[in-house]
């Protein structure tokens, strides 16, 4: 069953029910927990797989994050700010994840390193091979401009514009004020001007 | 503000990054163009969706997850983490037996030491008692009766009473048949 993302139509929750959902969850209510699961499950996993291009890794870290959130949701003061909160936890276990993969790499000879490989194609429900080209050729463009942004500014970034977060909601994730979130969003965006090859792709796909 | 357009010049482009970000940071006057000048909107929308469509294709390119996410905290556990709780407990039993077995050892040390000592005071006692037998075999009841408590009998008066084998030999040899004196 592949779960259900946040703006999925037919299954909003509005954001009264769900800050209800989390104080009920902060209770010990492992069924109110499961729903808040069901609701943001999708974008966390998308916000992983995203930053470490690693499908069964991906599903794992977002395992680990919900059950992290779960064990420490009844410290959570504001209810309001479960998402924000999801993602500062995600961005964390990102972290980690990353930090140990390029420890492990250094031990590891040029031909065990599986992990820097494209990831296969996985399901018989595969993509056409044009689908699979233009997949393909979206990721390295994007990873082109990663490099070319500062860690903040990927970051902000990416939570703007790939995990759809408002200003407001980047600045709890990171602990920054709106302000400093602007700057380095305004940063990268006229990084991102620069970038003519993936400005063109994305536009053909809009034209 | 800078290209020119009839009259209001048009945004700049770091007005129409800044648009994108937060059209509230603007001043008055370039929110103002924006909202009756079609270009500068135009502008702002296209980059809008060109980020938009960044968007809807990372959803599309990343695959679907396949695993629902369990609460059972056994399932997250990594064997490393297995592996220290097992040394940890292993770690605890280890103290706890050491520490269980020292005082057992000083336990028994302690009561061997406590009987050895007792058998000493009634070996002692005992050897007490031997030797005042030895000094005088009869009770005290006798004693009292024959009247010889406290005496302070010298070694000759004994040797008179009880000779020994070789005094008892001196005396009896001049007795003998055939023998003379000098």
């Amino acid at each position: 069953m592949t779960p259900s993302t946040h703006n999925a139509p037919g299954s909003q929750t509005s954001d009264i029910q769900l800050a209800e959902l989390v104080k009920q969850a902060s209770d010990g209510n492992r069924f109110a927990f499961e729903q808040l699961i069901d609701h943001h499950q999708g974008d966390i996993y998308r916000m992983i797989y995203y930053r470490i291009r690693a499908r069964m890794d991906a599903e794992d870290l977002t395992q680990d994050v919900f059950i992290r959130a779960f064990r420490s949701i009844s410290r959570l003061r504001e209810p309001d700010r479960f998402r924000s909160w999801l993602f500062r936890i995600a961005i964390n276990r990102v972290n980690d994840y990353l930090r140990k993969k390029k420890v492990r790499s250094i031990f590891k000879s040029a031909d065990e390193k599986p992990d820097m490989q494209p990831e296969p194609s996985q399901t018989p429900e595969q993509p056409e091979a044009l689908e699979q080209v233009l997949k393909e050729d979206f990721w390295r463009q994007i990873g082109r401009i990663a490099r070319k942004l500062s860690k903040m500014e990927r970051e902000v970034f990416m939570l703007r514009f790939l995990d759809n977060l408002n200003i407001n909601e980047i600045a709890q994730t990171l602990k920054k004020s709106d302000s400093t979130v602007k700057t380095h969003l305004y940063r990268a965006l006229a990084k991102f001007k620069k970038e003519k090859a993936l400005r063109q792709f994305l536009q053909e796909g809009i034209t | 503000m800078s290209i020119h357009n009839q009259s209001k010049p048009h945004l700049e482009e770091d007005d129409i990054l800044q648009a994108v970000i937060d059209d509230k940071d603007l001043s008055a006057l370039q929110q103002q163009h924006l909202g009756e000048c079609a270009q500068c909107r135009q502008r702002k929308a296209q980059l809008e969706q060109e980020l938009a469509r960044l968007g809807q294709l990372a959803e599309r390119y990343a695959p679907k997850p396949q695993k629902r996410i369990v609460l059972a905290e056994q399932k997250i556990r990594s064997p490393l983490l297995n592996w220290r709780i097992a040394f940890s407990a292993a770690a605890v039993v280890a103290v706890v037996l050491v520490v269980w077995g020292t005082g057992l050892i000083q336990d028994q040390r302690q009561g061997s030491i406590g009987n050895l000592a007792q058998d000493m005071v009634e070996a002692e006692r005992l050897m007490t008692q031997i030797n005042a037998l030895v000094e005088n075999a009869l009770p005290q009841v006798y004693l009292d009766i024959v009247g010889e408590t406290g005496l302070n009998l010298d070694e000759d008066f004994l040797e008179f009473l009880i000779p020994t084998n070789e005094s008892a030999a001196r005396i009896s040899a001049p007795a003998k048949k055939g023998s003379t004196s000098c």
